[in-house]
């Protein structure tokens, strides 16, 4: 049978408050190209949100309620073309289609129509799973690596546009997370287990057991300490990197958590500005769950009706952005901080009330 | 079992993963001998052939106790393709076998696998399908259980015909099928077409906001007084109230236009649709099917008792 036992999985009940609701804004045409990937939505600031329509990559900016198509891929021969995954970071944005395909557009350039392009990989298994702008730790150039679905993990240099490293794993990759210091690397792909690897050489330093299916998101909070990977097994788990497994070998994780619904698709951890720390964690459709990091033990539970692009931070972890893809309602949930979110309500309220 | 994934002893992730799929279902389901086909794949199998043969989901029921059922004549073919459509379409059976080739073999990951569901069969055969469920589970025919086939735009085409090109793009897609080992993860323009006017995504199975509450409004248009006494049974109005609401152009929702408990995140006024928030969840809870690559896997319990299974297919 499975490799865990279901002792270790826990269902956290909601009632926690980290969030409030702001605003939803409404848009109808996000476009999700493949039901499995989910890492299609980017912020890079509080005017900048990137989501990805048949045309291309759309520039959101919530705070005019305006945008523009950033990546317009209209004149790519073949309709099949859409991006099945994007990500922003270090001043670039950058796409990877169905086709095998990257774009990169540089969010500093004046010129807002051009942006460049290549090939990543050919054949019927060069979709693209999943790409993360980063920099590496022996330079401050932005290099994206790319997980396509045939099983090569690949790291480019953006300025170059040069493939630096290919590695070629057993299965396909669909998510990766650098820790903090950019030594490390996990990875989930079509595989039940989680793979921590050099961030340099691609090489396996630690495998971990756990999941029942194949994994589809994953993070690593910028404490460098906690790593959370969620599977459509339904069950997110979060690590500790400074003990993986037991004497064993077997994985250890903090914990095993139970989701509502459907498996975790996104995951996010809220940056270390952002005050309490949590995990926010967006399911296939409808729930994204809010876990308190300190605890493990409460959550904020934000059920909508439709399918989920992804969640993302923006501000320094003050706003949360929630992605719907639905055709009808669909469009960008903006949550706020409370700031009050993983303290004690008792104590947190005792600050501001007097007793008598 | 997966720990080591680049053991040299094994032959690859894949192979241990169908070898763990299979013997899983093989446990589960006694019917499919091969243990090789998913869950998803049973429904195929048992239309490629006469409508003699026994479907895979009843012969589960039948394993657990319930095969003692007088079930419709007209059941034990519910999961056939039907004829006129396989007749003319021969390219779909071919997807349909790759994407069987492709559970085995692991080459595509990302090829949607298409589980059972009643919409997607033919209205006949649905009817009968729920009158068969109906009749194993204890629902009433026509209650909000099941969504109702006679709903044309209920049904999720994206995820009937992956591979949508059929006839125009035959050669392309026939050395897809070569190059990929039997599998084609492209949509073709056809199924892009189909995505335009429906929010469905691309392999998805599950119903999109406005679909599901037309569905679930369409499933239910028959009710009994008795039912209509019943929490269960409020559905949503068939008017033009769902429509008028989901529909409705909005730009902007703020934290002032919720005005209260009225309306939820969205925007949507469930009063005003003749049904409650409550409701409306878990009947999307129950209807709702997490996608899965490995059978049994999102399941809370490590053992596949009877029980089990049933209660998941109680939702």
């Amino acid at each position: 049978m499975f490799q865990d036992a279901d002792s270790t999985d826990t269902h956290v009940s909601a009632g926690e408050d980290y969030f409030r609701y702001r605003r939803m804004l409404v848009r109808h045409d996000v476009h999700l190209a493949h039901f499995q990937l989910r890492s299609i939505f980017a912020c890079t600031s509080r005017s900048q949100l990137f989501y990805p329509t048949r045309r291309g990559i759309y520039r959101l900016n919530p705070t005019t309620k305006g945008g523009a198509v950033a990546i317009d891929l209209g004149q790519f021969a073949g309709s099949n073309n859409s991006v099945t995954t994007l990500d922003a970071d270090c001043g670039v944005l950058v796409g990877g289609t169905y086709l095998g395909e990257y774009v990169i557009k540089s969010l500093n350039s004046s010129d807002k129509a051009t942006y460049t392009e290549g090939s990543i990989a050919c054949g019927p298994l060069a979709l693209t799973n999943h790409v993360r702008v980063h920099r590496t730790r022996y330079s401050q150039k932005p290099v994206v690596t790319i997980a396509s679905n045939d099983r090569v993990l690949r790291t480019m240099d953006i300025e170059t546009e040069t493939f630096t490293c290919n590695v070629r794993y057993d299965y396909p990759i669909n998510c990766t997370a650098l820790s903090a210091d950019r030594r490390l690397r996990i990875h989930v792909g079509d595989e039940a287990a989680v793979t921590v690897c050099c961030a340099d050489t691609g090489r396996s330093a630690v495998t971990l057991g756990g999941h029942r299916d194949y994994g589809f998101t994953c993070d690593w909070a910028e404490d460098g300490i906690h790593v959370a990977t969620g599977s459509q097994d339904k069950r997110v788990k979060i690590w500790d990197a400074r003990k993986w497994t037991d004497t064993r070998g077997h994985g250890t994780p903090l914990a095993s958590i139970w989701c509502e619904m459907a498996g975790a698709r996104s995951l996010r951890f809220s940056p270390l500005s952002s005050g309490a720390s949590v995990l926010v964690a967006a399911e296939e459709a409808d729930y994204v769950s809010i876990f308190d990091l300190k605890t493990l033990q409460k959550k904020q539970t934000i059920d909508v009706f439709g399918e989920l692009g992804g969640v993302n931070f923006s501000d320094d972890g003050n706003e949360l952005n929630i992605l719907v893809t639905d055709g009808s309602r669909g469009g960008v949930i903006q949550l706020d901080h409370c700031k009050i979110g993983a303290m004690d309500r008792r104590s947190a309220i005792s600050r501001f009330v007097k007793p008598f | 079992m997966q720990q080591n994934p680049g053991s040299p002893q094994g032959d690859g992730p894949h192979a241990n993963h169908e070898a763990q799929t299979g013997q899983q279902h093989g446990q589960v389901s006694g019917a499919v001998a091969d243990g090789g086909h998913g869950p998803s794949s049973s429904p195929t199998n048992a239309g490629a052939s006469s409508g003699e043969e026994s479907t895979p989901w009843l012969d589960h029921l039948e394993s657990y106790g319930v095969a003692s059922l007088n079930l419709p004549q007209s059941v034990p073919n519910a999961f056939a393709i039907p004829s006129a459509s396989s007749g003319s379409n021969s390219q779909g059976e071919d997807n349909d076998a790759d994407n069987d080739v492709d559970m085995e073999n692991g080459t595509a990951a990302h090829a949607p696998v298409l589980p059972f569901h009643l919409a997607d069969l033919p209205a006949n055969q649905t009817a009968a399908a729920a009158a068969a469920a109906s009749m194993a589970f204890g629902v009433a025919p026509g209650s909000a259980e099941f969504p109702s086939a006679n709903n044309s735009e209920a049904s999720p085409p994206a995820s009937v015909q992956p591979t949508g090109s059929i006839e125009t793009d035959e050669e392309t897609d026939n050395g897809l099928a070569e190059q990929s080992g039997g599998t084609n993860p492209w949509p073709s323009d056809d199924s892009q077409q189909q995505n335009q006017t429906d929010p469905v995504i691309y392999g998805s199975v599950n119903m999109a906001l406005g679909e599901f509450l037309q569905s679930w409004a369409h499933a239910n248009r028959v009710q009994t007084t008795e039912q209509t006494h019943d929490l269960r049974f409020e559905v949503p109005l068939i008017s033009k109230k769902v429509d008028n609401e989901v529909g409705r152009k909005v730009e902007e929702i703020r934290y002032q236009d919720l005005h209260g408990d009225q309306c939820d995140l969205q925007g949507l006024n469930w009063s005003y649709m003749g049904t409650t928030r409550t409701i409306a969840r878990a009947r999307r809870r129950a209807s709702y099917r997490n996608y899965v690559n490995v059978f049994g896997s999102d399941s809370l319990h490590v053992s596949r008792s009877a029980s089990t299974f049933l209660t998941r297919l109680r939702f």
